[in-house]
């Protein structure tokens, strides 16, 4: 078992919020709730999270916009953020992409890869940090 | 004038004359003399003045003139004239009696005598005397006079009135036939067939000089004015619509360098357009009209006509705009109501996912089993939702090909790997067949897998345990035909009619045995013609079902211009 994460989970579904975070738990990460874009970043910047997992389509403020308020506020820019949401059009995971996001994993969600597939993107996003000078 | 041998047929006339007649021995020293000046003398001018001269030397007259009527040089052109103290011309014949003598000579053919003619108050003194005026003809009627004049009355006996109607037709014959009245006549010809052009034009058309005097109307504007005579000035200013504004500008421009055009000019119902043509000093202007009437109307029907194809096209684009509004809205909906039912879905699939990993304690079979049957149904309600979802796109044109090259054996053995669990588990013999010679094919890899995949599933769906069913793909020039078959229960040909649109079964009863919402084919037809490729089926009841497509080997141009 790898050092658990503290994950920020913003979502607005009380039953997707629950199985999200039923799912990293069992895995042993440390989980905050958030349920719209707003409260996603302030606690973003308050808790300073390993990783947050967002959903697109959020009340007061979309994950879109969350993700680039937290891509441009120094002390949130570093944490790696993971898209998840329904609302799936061709060509969304490559504007997720663009739009600060690290990842992106549709719903449904497979909930036997989930939380080793956040996991990766921890990964792979400190492997990045490790080798940026 | 160029030297000519042999005499005009005029003179060869004169010899016939001579041999026909019978003339008294006078007459015939004068007739030789003039057939000698006619024979032997170059150019119309100088034969009628020496014919003169002789005529006057040998005859009793003291002046003469031949006139020729010309209608190309004016009414009349005076040949010759002779007669020093007593000159004779028409132009100066002030005495009516002459005049009215000179008129008839010309007109018909025939010889006046008028004699005496006495002094008026107003004539001058040599005016008076004997005249002998005589027709100059041919065989189509005079159109000369030979006029002689003697200032002594005298009375002019037979033989020699004789000898001058012998002398008509010889000039006449002469003057025909010279090359200068050749020439006249040529120009004549021209002036007619010229005076024709205004004349015959089916358009109006006058002429106007500077005083506003119509000089010239021609047939077409009479018959406009339902008139025989030339216009008056107030009936042509009332040809104007303006009360005659426009006809006093055009009375102002005759004689300067001018061409003016679209004058309006209004006659009971009919519209014309007139153009006036004027030059640097002329007299006249000419004014060409062109009746636009039926244009008038015919622009005026385009231009309704016009109108209504305008608000036609208004009201098109009014629907189109809907019709892409409603089209979008109803793209809208879908992917939102996708959206909202994926949400749910991911709940009951992730929780049931959990539950039967056991995370929370060991289930007992049936609640295994109840699980299984929850996680069925939603992942069967999720695949429905992707199709409706695939199929709105591809009506709302959004679907896109991801067009690159890919191996044809690889993609079905990849298509057929889901499948083979299920057919090893109902004992069916599941195989492939490819084309030695279809090696690499172009389209959409992940559209095709799911073309290969649906129509495996619906193979599957309607084919008993222990049966068979295969995959062959197969080179036909520069298609590449796949083929799905199965040894199943067949399609009545009634139903293969309708099976590839969307909701559709083959039989409405067999929902309840087949699961299914009848998408599949929908998607596979709709995902082939997307690729350029048709499909179709081959089937009989009870005796299996052959699903073809065929696509392009290469993707057409207009494909990949379509998916880029």
């Amino acid at each position: 078992m790898r050092n658990p994460l503290t994950v920020l989970i913003v979502e607005d579904n009380p039953k997707s919020m629950k199985l999200c975070r039923d799912l990293l738990e069992l895995h042993g990460h440390m989980i905050l709730e958030a349920t719209d874009g707003r409260e996603g970043v302030n606690m973003a910047r308050l808790h300073r999270p390993d990783l947050i997992v967002m959903d697109i389509q959020l009340p007061v403020m979309s994950g879109m916009d969350a993700a680039r308020i937290l891509r441009e506020k120094k002390e949130t820019q570093a944490i790696p953020i993971i898209a998840s949401t329904a609302f799936a059009m061709k060509g969304d995971e490559e504007r997720f992409l663009r739009n600060g996001f690290n990842a992106y994993i549709p719903k449904p969600i497979n909930t036997r890869t989930f939380a080793e597939d956040v996991e990766a993107v921890y990964e792979a996003a400190n492997a990045e940090k490790a080798e940026a000078p | 004038m160029r030297k000519r041998r042999k005499p005009p047929d005029g003179r060869i006339r004169m010899i016939d004359q001579f041999r026909d007649n019978d003339y008294s021995p006078s007459q015939l020293v004068i007739l030789k003399d003039l057939f000698g000046i006619a024979m032997t003398t170059q150019g119309l001018f100088t034969v009628c003045q020496k014919i003169l001269e002789t005529v006057l030397s040998r005859l009793p007259f003291q002046s003469g003139s031949i006139y020729f009527n010309s209608l190309s040089r004016g009414d009349l052109e005076r040949l010759a004239e002779c007669g020093e103290s007593a000159r004779v011309r028409f132009e100066e014949l002030a005495h009516p009696e002459v005049k009215s003598a000179f008129r008839q000579a010309l007109l018909s053919v025939g010889r006046h005598v008028l004699h005496p003619v006495s002094n008026s108050s107003e004539e001058t003194g040599r005016n008076a005397g004997t005249y002998v005026l005589q027709s100059i003809s041919d065989a189509h009627g005079a159109f000369g006079v030979l006029l002689l004049h003697s200032g002594k009355p005298f009375d002019p006996d037979g033989d020699l009135l004789e000898l001058v109607k012998a002398i008509g037709p010889w000039l006449g014959e002469i003057i025909r036939h010279s090359e200068e009245v050749a020439r006249w006549r040529e120009g004549e010809r021209e002036l007619r067939r010229l005076s024709r052009i205004p004349r015959e034009n089916p358009n109006p058309m006058f002429c106007v000089d500077k005083y506003g005097e119509i000089t010239f109307a021609n047939q077409a504007l009479l018959d406009f004015l339902k008139s025989n005579r030339l216009p008056r000035v107030s009936n042509v200013k009332n040809l104007f619509d303006d009360g005659g504004k426009a006809f006093t500008a055009i009375t102002r421009i005759v004689g300067e360098d001018l061409i003016s055009k679209n004058l309006h000019f209004v006659i009971g119902e009919r519209v014309l357009l007139g153009s006036v043509s004027s030059y640097r000093g002329s007299e006249e202007s000419f004014v060409f009209l062109q009746d636009i009437s039926d244009l008038n109307r015919l622009t005026r029907e385009m231009e309704k006509k016009n109108q209504e194809l305008t608000e036609i096209k208004e009201e098109l684009e009014f629907q189109t705009q809907r019709a892409l509004e409603s089209n979008r809205h109803k793209s809208e909906f879908l992917a939102n109501m996708s959206h909202e039912l994926r949400t749910p879905l991911n709940s009951i699939i992730g929780f049931s996912e959990v539950l039967l990993d056991e995370y929370f304690g060991p289930l007992n079979d049936k609640q295994r089993e109840y699980l299984h049957d929850v996680l069925d149904s939603a992942r069967h309600l999720l695949s429905l939702i992707n199709d409706i979802l695939d199929l709105s796109k591809i009506e709302a044109g959004k679907m896109e090909l991801e067009l690159a090259e890919f191996p044809v054996h690889d993609f079905l053995a990849m298509s057929t790997n889901l499948m083979k669990e299920k057919a090893h588990s109902h004992n069916i013999n599941l195989t492939i067949e490819v084309d030695d010679n279809l090696s690499v094919i172009a389209g959409d890899e992940r559209k095709l897998k799911q073309v290969i995949y649906n129509l495996l599933s619906n193979a599957f769906k309607f084919t008993d345990d222990n049966g068979e069913i295969g995959i062959s793909a197969i080179r036909q020039r520069d298609l590449a035909r796949f083929c799905v078959w199965d040894s199943g229960m067949g399609i009545s040909v009634e139903d293969q009619k309708r099976i590839f649109g969307e909701f559709q079964q083959a039989d409405g009863s067999l929902t309840k045995r087949y699961e299914g919402a009848g998408l599949g084919l929908a998607i596979v037809k709709k995902f082939i013609e997307l690729h350029g490729g048709t499909v179709w089926v081959e089937s009989k009841l009870g005796q299996g079902s052959r699903f073809y497509f065929t696509i392009p080997i290469q993707s057409p141009k207009w494909l990949k211009v379509a998916a880029s």
